[in-house]
C-alpha cells in the first residue's frame, strides 16, 4: 500500500511540476481592439535622373505622385529637408534607421531614365519599420505620357499601402458652366481627376446635364435639349459625335450603364409618370422594369448587375428602393425624414450613396444596401449628383451657392470626399462645373 | 508491284503529312510571332501603351548608395566623412564607433537643419526628453547602480565632443533619435545588458495588482491593458476599410529578454489585400513599439518580470482595429 501511495505521489508531483513548466512557457495571450487612423507619414525623395532633365522630370513626376496621395487624406509626406539618406539607383537597400529616425513609416524612392521618346520610372516601397519591401515596379511609356505614369505610381503606391484599389488614374466628365444664371451656359468637358487635361466636348449651344462614362471609357451617355427634345445621347468620345438613344416617345433621361456596358438604364417619362427601361445598345432594343403610376426615377446598378437602386413616390414621398435586375422584387430601403434622391451604388458595393433633401438642405450620404447604417457626410445649400471613384472610398459631387434674383452668384464647384465625411477637398476646374462622373480606372 | 504500290503510296502520304505538320507549325510560329493585338482593339481603354515590369525580384545592393558619395574625401583630406559610412553600417558592434558616427553626421546635417528648421526634426525633439528624463527618474525609486551608468554612459560621450553644437537642438535631437532607434536593430549586444538591470529590479518590484499570486504564471490584467494600449495607440489604420470590423489580425511577437522585439509574425495571412495591409500595419505597430526604446511596453513588461522570460517571450496578440463603430 505504502508503495501505491508513493506511486501516486510521485506522479501526481510529476504531472504538477509539468503543468507548472507549461504555464510558465505559455504563449501570452494580449487582445488589443482600436486603433488610430491618422495620415501614414511616408519619405519620399525627387525620382532621381542621370542629366539636369531627368532630375527635372523626376522631380515633377514626386510631384504629382505626392499631390495625389495628400488629396486622399491617408498620407502625409515628410519633408524632404529631414531626409538623412540620399539615393540616385533604385536597386540599394535603403539605411532603415535614418528613416525610423523622422518616423516614416513608408519610404518610396526610384529613377527616372529619358531616352527621348520613352521614359522609364522605377521605384520601390519599404516598410521602413518591418524593414521589408513591399513593391518594386517599373513603367515604360512615352514621355508626353508622364503625369500618367505618375497617376500610375501613386496608384500603385495607394494600393499596396492601404490595401484598396487607387483611383489617381482616372478622368472626370462633368458640365462646365460659365455666365450669368439666367443664360447659363453649358458645356460637357473631360478631364483628369486632379483637374489637368481639361477639354470640352460640346459646343454649349444646348444645354447638357447628367453625363456619364461607359465602362469602356469610349462612349459618354447624357441628357440634352439637343434638336429641341430632352432626351438621352450618347456621344463618341473619340469623334465627339453624338446620336440619339433609342425612340422614345416622350422624355428621357437619367442615364447610367450597365457594369458590362451592353444597356443603358434610364428614366422615360410620358403623360407625367415616370418609369424605368433598360435599352440595349447592341439590339437596340427596350425594356420596361417598373409599371407603377409614381415617379420612378435615378437608377443605378450594383457592381454585378444583379440588382437596380432607384427612388420612387410610390410611397407618398420619394424614398429609395431596389429591385431586381429584371424589375421584380422591388423593396424600400429608405425610411428617414426628408426626401432622397439620385442613389449611386459603390463600385465595391457595400454602400449606396444619395442626395437627401431634409429642412431646407441638401445633403450627401451613404447607406449599405439592406438600408442599414445611414449617414449623412456632408450638406449645404446645394450638395447634389455624387459620384463614386473606382475604388468606392471617396465620393465626388457638386456645391452650388445661393444666386441673387439677378441670376448672379450661384457658383458651382466639384468636391470630393471620403465617406468618413473627413477630407473634402474642392477639384479646380477653369469654370464653374456640375455633374461629375468618375471614369472607371485606366490602367 | 503491289508492295512497291503500298511503298509508294504510304510514303507520299508520309510526306503528305510532313508537309502538313511543317505548315502547321509554321503557322503556330507566324502566330506566335505576330502580335494581333491591333485586332482585338474594342476593349482598349488607353491610347498610350505602358508597359510595366514588376522588380521586387531584382538584387538590390545590402550597401546604400551613399559610399560612392564617401569616396570624394579619399581624394582630399577630408578624413572625417570617411568613418561615418563604415560606421554607419556597423555602428551597434561596438560602443565607440557609435561616438565616432555622429560627430560627423552632425556636419553633414546641420546646413539643412539650420536653413529650414524642418517639422520632422521638432518632432524627434519631443521625443527625446523622456528618454533623457528617465534615467534620472528611475534611481531615484530603483536605487539599484547597474543602471544608471548604462543609460548615463552613452549620451555622456555624445554630448562631450560637442561643444559648439548645443544651440542646434534639432540636430541633436535628431542625431539622438536615430542612434535611439538603431539600438532596436541590434538587440543582441544589449540584451545582455538589460538582463543584469532587469533582474535587480526584479528583486524589488512586483506585481502591481497581479491576483494570480504566483508571477510565474500570468501578468495582471493591468499590465495587458498597459501593453495593449501602448500597441494601440501605435497602430495606425485608415479608416473606411471595407469590413474592418470583422478584421482580426492575429500576430505572433518573440522577445528577447531585455524586452527587444525578435522578431513579429502574422499568423493568420490571407488573399484579401485590405487584411493584408491591415496585418502589415498591426506588425508596423509593434516595431514601432519597439523603438519607443525605454519606453517600450515590451521594455517594462522585461523589467519587471525578468526572471519569467518564458512567460512572456512569445506574446500572441490578437488585434482589431474596430473599437465600437465601423469608422
Amino acid at each position: 500500500m505504502q508503495k501505491l501511495g508513493k506511486i501516486i505521489l510521485y506522479s501526481l508531483a510529476f504531472v504538477v511540476s509539468l503543468a507548472i513548466i507549461r504555464t510558465a512557457q505559455a504563449e501570452l495571450n494580449i487582445n488589443v481592439t482600436g486603433s488610430q487612423s491618422e495620415p501614414l507619414p511616408y519619405a519620399m525623395p525627387d525620382l532621381s535622373g542621370t542629366n539636369r532633365s531627368e532630375n527635372a522630370l523626376g522631380k515633377d513626376i514626386t510631384e504629382v505622385v505626392i499631390t495625389d496621395l495628400e488629396r486622399s487624406g491617408l498620407f502625409r509626406h515628410i519633408n524632404p529637408d529631414a531626409y538623412i539618406q540620399k539615393f540616385s539607383d533604385t536597386n540599394v537597400r535603403p539605411n532603415f534607421a535614418d528613416w525610423q529616425a523622422i518616423n516614416a513609416q513608408a519610404l518610396i524612392y526610384g529613377t527616372v531614365r529619358d531616352s527621348g521618346d520613352k521614359i522609364t520610372v522605377s521605384f520601390r516601397i519599404w516598410d521602413v519599420f518591418a524593414q521589408t519591401q513591399m513593391e518594386a515596379k517599373s513603367f515604360t511609356a512615352s514621355s508626353e505620357s508622364w503625369r500618367k505614369v505618375a497617376h500610375m505610381m501613386a496608384d500603385y503606391i495607394y494600393e499596396r499601402l492601404t490595401g484598396e484599389k487607387g483611383y489617381f488614374d482616372t478622368k472626370i466628365v462633368f458640365v462646365s458652366e460659365r455666365g450669368n444664371q439666367m443664360n447659363r451656359e453649358k458645356r460637357l468637358a473631360v478631364m483628369d481627376q486632379d483637374g489637368e487635361n481639361f477639354q470640352f466636348l460640346t459646343n454649349g449651344k444646348d444645354l447638357v446635364l447628367t453625363p456619364r462614362f461607359s465602362p469602356n471609357m469610349k462612349e459618354v451617355a447624357y441628357f440634352s435639349y439637343q434638336e429641341g427634345k430632352p432626351k438621352v445621347y450618347l456621344m463618341n468620345i473619340t469623334n465627339k459625335t453624338s446620336s440619339l438613344v433609342g425612340n422614345f416617345p416622350g422624355m428621357t433621361f437619367a442615364p447610367r450603364f450597365s457594369p458590362d456596358g451592353t444597356h443603358l438604364i434610364m428614366s422615360l417619362s410620358n403623360r407625367g409618370n415616370a418609369d424605368i427601361y433598360t435599352y440595349n445598345l447592341k439590339t437596340k432594343t427596350k425594356m420596361r422594369l417598373t409599371e407603377h403610376p409614381s415617379i420612378n426615377t435615378s437608377p443605378s446598378y450594383s457592381p454585378d448587375g444583379s440588382q437596380i437602386v432607384f427612388n420612387s413616390d410610390r410611397g407618398g414621398n420619394q424614398q429609395l428602393y431596389i429591385m431586381n435586375a429584371d424589375g421584380s422584387n422591388v423593396h424600400r430601403i429608405s425610411f428617414g425624414e426628408g426626401t432622397y434622391a439620385t442613389p449611386v451604388w459603390s463600385p465595391r458595393g457595400d454602400y449606396i450613396a444619395f442626395t437627401k433633401i431634409r429642412h431646407g438642405e441638401f445633403h450627401i450620404g451613404v447607406i449599405k444596401p439592406d438600408g442599414s447604417g445611414e449617414r449623412l457626410i456632408t450638406n449645404g445649400f446645394l450638395v447634389e449628383s455624387p459620384s463614386w471613384a473606382p475604388n468606392g472610398r471617396v465620393l465626388m459631387f457638386y456645391r452650388q451657392n445661393k444666386s441673387d434674383r439677378n441670376g448672379n452668384g450661384g457658383t458651382a464647384k466639384l468636391y470630393t470626399i471620403d465617406i468618413t465625411g473627413y477630407n473634402e477637398r474642392q477639384v479646380e476646374t477653369p469654370y464653374d462645373a456640375s455633374d461629375p462622373a468618375w471614369s472607371p480606372l485606366l490602367h | 508491284m503491289s508492295g512497291l504500290n503500298e511503298l509508294f503510296e504510304t510514303t507520299t502520304r508520309q510526306s503528305y503529312s510532313l508537309g502538313l505538320s511543317i505548315a502547321l507549325h509554321a503557322m503556330v510560329l507566324f502566330l506566335m510571332l505576330f502580335n494581333f493585338s491591333w485586332a482585338m482593339n474594342d476593349t482598349d481603354k488607353t491610347p498610350p501603351a505602358i508597359l510595366m515590369v514588376d522588380l521586387t525580384k531584382v538584387q538590390i545592393s545590402e550597401k546604400t548608395n551613399l559610399p560612392p558619395k564617401v569616396e570624394k574625401p579619399k581624394e582630399k583630406p577630408k578624413e572625417a566623412v570617411k568613418p561615418k559610412e563604415e560606421i554607419k553600417e556597423q555602428p551597434k558592434v561596438t560602443k565607440t564607433p557609435v561616438v565616432k558616427q555622429e560627430a560627423p553626421q552632425k556636419e553633414v546635417q546641420v546646413k539643412p537643419l539650420e536653413k529650414e528648421a524642418p517639422k520632422e526634426a521638432a518632432k524627434v525633439v519631443e521625443k527625446k526628453p523622456p528618454k533623457v528624463e528617465k534615467p534620472k527618474e528611475k534611481p531615484k525609486e530603483q536605487p539599484k547602480p547597474k543602471e544608471k551608468p548604462k543609460v548615463q554612459a552613452k549620451p555622456k560621450p555624445k554630448e562631450q565632443p560637442k561643444p559648439k553644437p548645443k544651440p542646434k537642438s534639432g540636430l541633436q535631437s535628431l542625431l539622438a533619435s536615430v542612434e535611439k532607434v538603431k539600438k532596436p536593430i541590434n538587440p543582441a549586444p544589449k540584451e545582455a545588458e538589460t538582463a543584469s538591470v532587469d533582474e535587480s529590479l526584479a528583486v524589488n518590484d512586483g506585481i502591481e495588482g497581479g491576483t494570480s499570486g504566483s508571477r510565474l504564471e500570468i501578468l495582471s490584467v493591468s499590465e495587458k491593458d498597459f501593453i495593449a494600449n501602448v500597441i494601440r495607440q501605435h497602430w495606425n489604420v485608415n479608416a473606411g476599410v471595407e469590413n474592418a470590423e470583422n478584421m482580426i489580425v492575429e500576430l505572433s511577437v518573440l522577445l528577447n529578454k531585455d524586452g527587444g522585439v525578435k522578431d513579429v509574425r502574422i499568423l493568420n495571412q490571407k488573399n484579401n489585400p485590405a487584411f493584408q495591409s491591415m496585418a502589415e500595419s498591426a506588425r508596423r505597430a509593434i516595431y514601432i513599439c519597439d523603438g519607443l526604446g525605454e519606453e517600450s511596453p515590451f521594455r517594462i513588461l522585461a523589467k519587471k518580470h525578468t526572471k519569467n522570460y518564458n512567460t512572456w517571450k512569445n506574446i500572441h496578440l490578437n488585434m482589431n482595429p474596430i473599437k465600437g463603430e465601423v469608422f
